[in-house]
């Protein structure tokens, strides 16, 4: 049996554990935004009309989506003695920390203000603020990860802390701090008023900015030394269009786009066959036990495939359950007692390939920005990481108007009105198509048809030349040339600044 | 970190706040100076955190299911790792 050679561990076991729980911080703060509370606080706490909330959430999302990559270029033209990740990660706590107090303290500090306009115009600076010192961490944050450590090894570790202390502490915001607090401000239980309750759970995500999100740049080292000359702005952009397996993996993510729009219809299966979206959360739970054991597998996997062919058995396993799971139910597909357990058992076995799939996916760019520096001699993480954020929100955006606008092909019809207390209401009616009621496509799409689709995203990894061997060679020669680099550094002293 | 105070090469004074990657009074690369030493610090210091741990978990170990575990596969003890520390990575 080959034994692969042990890696180099660079990154101990506390400063593993430090890049994990930072990412804890920033997803705790994060996931009061990402939820359905958003509209529910502008509408309800804050008193803004439903029209106004709309627009400007299409305004910002858009400037949301396309600033990733403007920050991806700003950051990899910062070179300090510290790195040039890390002067981000110590700089941005504090702003992101005061910029979230602002944002849900809104409707506290405007109580007296009457007029509206005062209140959308705080609105949008507040969001605008907030996403601005939000997109400013992230992208040296995940970039972090590749520059953490030259050693594979390292990387996965840490992303994959990483991902699991952010579900874990991420998780409390949404799960159970703001819905219990509501609850307690609504039966009267405590005391305080919404808008109280809004700005006491923005200061609790500040202290979590501050205290965890902080840790990734005070512990953190950068250990890829970059070199010494600075890059222009658009250089970022003109080195992305030589990067081909970044390329490949941004034409594999829009790619899976069409199986996106397979599980936004997929969504509707519970609430509409099975008539419980309770059933959502429990499901999801035992999903959640499969990534437990994804996350505690992915190092023992990972010595027998290489990150090429993780990303296709990421997409081929679940493809096979999906389908398994499709006809085993397609019968019945409307009865709990026989669909729970099949979805349940899926769920968890695509729970360990999901984990997978979420450190391997983030450890590719790694490997791309790798590949790059040995072809060019210039490491672009933050473009390669901020290309990424990019097109998965772009694909979120357009996979969930797509696949809402296709709804009525499988006879299924639904509006949905944010009604003006800021909940929403959706009304919607089942019929049919293709001579099959519309219950029996919605057990499709929410087994079979996103498995099937996602093969297609597997098709660029065809082309994608990084390979684990050529991966090894490339990480070689690149430690060989910083070991030169270090070498003439450390002798010549004063005249470093040499010409390449 | 007391490295980020003075230059490894010089050991002149650095302001915390001086982000320049060269030294302002020798003109070394502080990013690049001395890396591969500091590297291999790094991975010491990581091998020692990753015994004291594997330590811990035999402490808590009552059974020695881990020591029988390495024993049937042959392997060295995980806490023994550091000692016979790799100071080579290539294969
Ligand atoms: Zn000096």
């Amino acid at each position: 049996m080959e034994q692969p050679k042990k890696e180099v561990r660079y990154v101990g076991v506390k400063e593993n554990l430090l890049f994990g729980l930072a990412n804890g911080g920033q997803c705790f703060s994060y996931g009061m935004f990402s939820g359905s509370y958003l509209s529910l606080f502008f509408v309800k706490v804050f008193g803004i009309p439903t029209g106004a909330v709309a627009t400007m959430l299409l305004i910002l999302g858009i400037w949301d989506t396309v600033n990733d990559p403007i920050m991806g270029g700003i950051v990899d033209k910062t070179r300090t003695r510290y790195g040039k990740l890390r002067p981000w990660l110590l700089f941005v706590p504090i702003p992101l920390a005061v910029s979230t107090i602002l944002f849900w303290g809104g409707p506290l500090l405007l109580q007296n203000t009457r007029e509206l306009t005062v209140k959308i115009v705080y609105m949008y600076i507040s969001y605008l603020l907030w996403e601005f010192f939000y997109t400013l961490g992230d992208v040296p944050y995940w970039s972090l990860s590749a520059a953490l450590s030259p050693s594979p090894s390292d990387r996965t570790r840490a992303i994959a802390t990483a991902r699991f202390l952010s579900g874990l502490i991420g998780g409390i915001a949404t799960v159970i701090m703001l819905p219990v607090m509501i609850d307690l401000s609504n039966t009267g239980k405590i005391s305080w008023s919404l808008k109280e309750v809004f700005a006491c759970c923005g200061v609790i995500s500040a202290v979590f900015i501050v205290g965890l999100f902080s840790l990734a740049g005070l512990f953190v080292k950068e250990r890829v030394v970059q070199q010494v000359e600075e890059t222009s702005f658009f250089d970022a952009f003109r080195f992305l269009g030589k990067n081909k397996p970044l390329l490949l993996i941004i034409l594999s993510n829009v790619l899976g786009t069409v199986s996106a729009v397979a599980g936004v219809f997929g969504a509707f299966y519970y609430t509409e066959v099975l008539n419980l979206m309770s059933w959502n959360s429990v499901v999801s739970l035992v999903g959640g036990l499969g990534g437990l054991v994804g996350m505690a597998t992915i190092a023992l996997v990972k010595k027998r495939f290489d990150n090429r062919q993780l990303m296709i058995l990421n997409k081929v396993i679940p493809a096979i359950l999906g389908t398994l799971a499709f006809f085993a139910g397609s019968r019945r597909y409307d009865v709990w007692y026989i669909v729970i357990p099949i979805i349940a058992a899926k769920n968890i076995l695509c729970g360990v390939f999901d984990a997978y799939n979420s450190v391997v996916s983030t450890e590719i760019i790694g490997d791309t920005v790798d590949y790059m520096e040995w072809k060019t001699g210039i490491r672009n993480e933050g473009m390669a990481f901020s290309v990424l954020t990019f097109v998965g929100k772009l694909q979120g955006r357009l996979s969930t108007s797509l696949g809402t606008a296709l709804l009525p092909v499988i006879g299924y019809f639904v509006t949905e009105q944010l009604k003006p207390d800021g909940t929403t209401v959706t009304v919607s009616r089942c019929t049919e198509a293709f001579g099959q009621p519309t219950q029996f496509w919605l057990w499709a799409f929410f087994t079979v048809f996103p498995a099937i689709t996602s093969l297609l995203s597997i098709i660029p990894f065809r082309f994608y030349t990084l390979r684990g061997d050529k991966m090894r060679e490339i990480r070689a020669e690149m430690k060989e040339r910083r070991l030169a680099l270090a070498a003439e550094a450390t002798t010549n002293g004063g005249t470093s600044d040499e010409g390449r | 970190m007391k490295e980020d105070k003075t230059c490894p090469a010089c050991g002149g004074k650095l302001s915390l706040f001086y982000l320049k990657q060269t030294c302002p009074h020798c003109g070394v690369n502080l990013l690049t100076y001395n890396a591969e030493a500091r590297l291999e610090q790094d991975a010491q210091k990581a091998a020692q955190e990753v015994e004291a741990l594997w330590n811990r978990l035999r402490r808590l170990d009552k059974a020695h299911l881990i020591e029988k575990h390495y024993q049937k596969k042959g392997k060295p003890f995980p806490w023994e790792a550091a000692e016979e520390k790799p100071a080579e990575t290539d294969e």
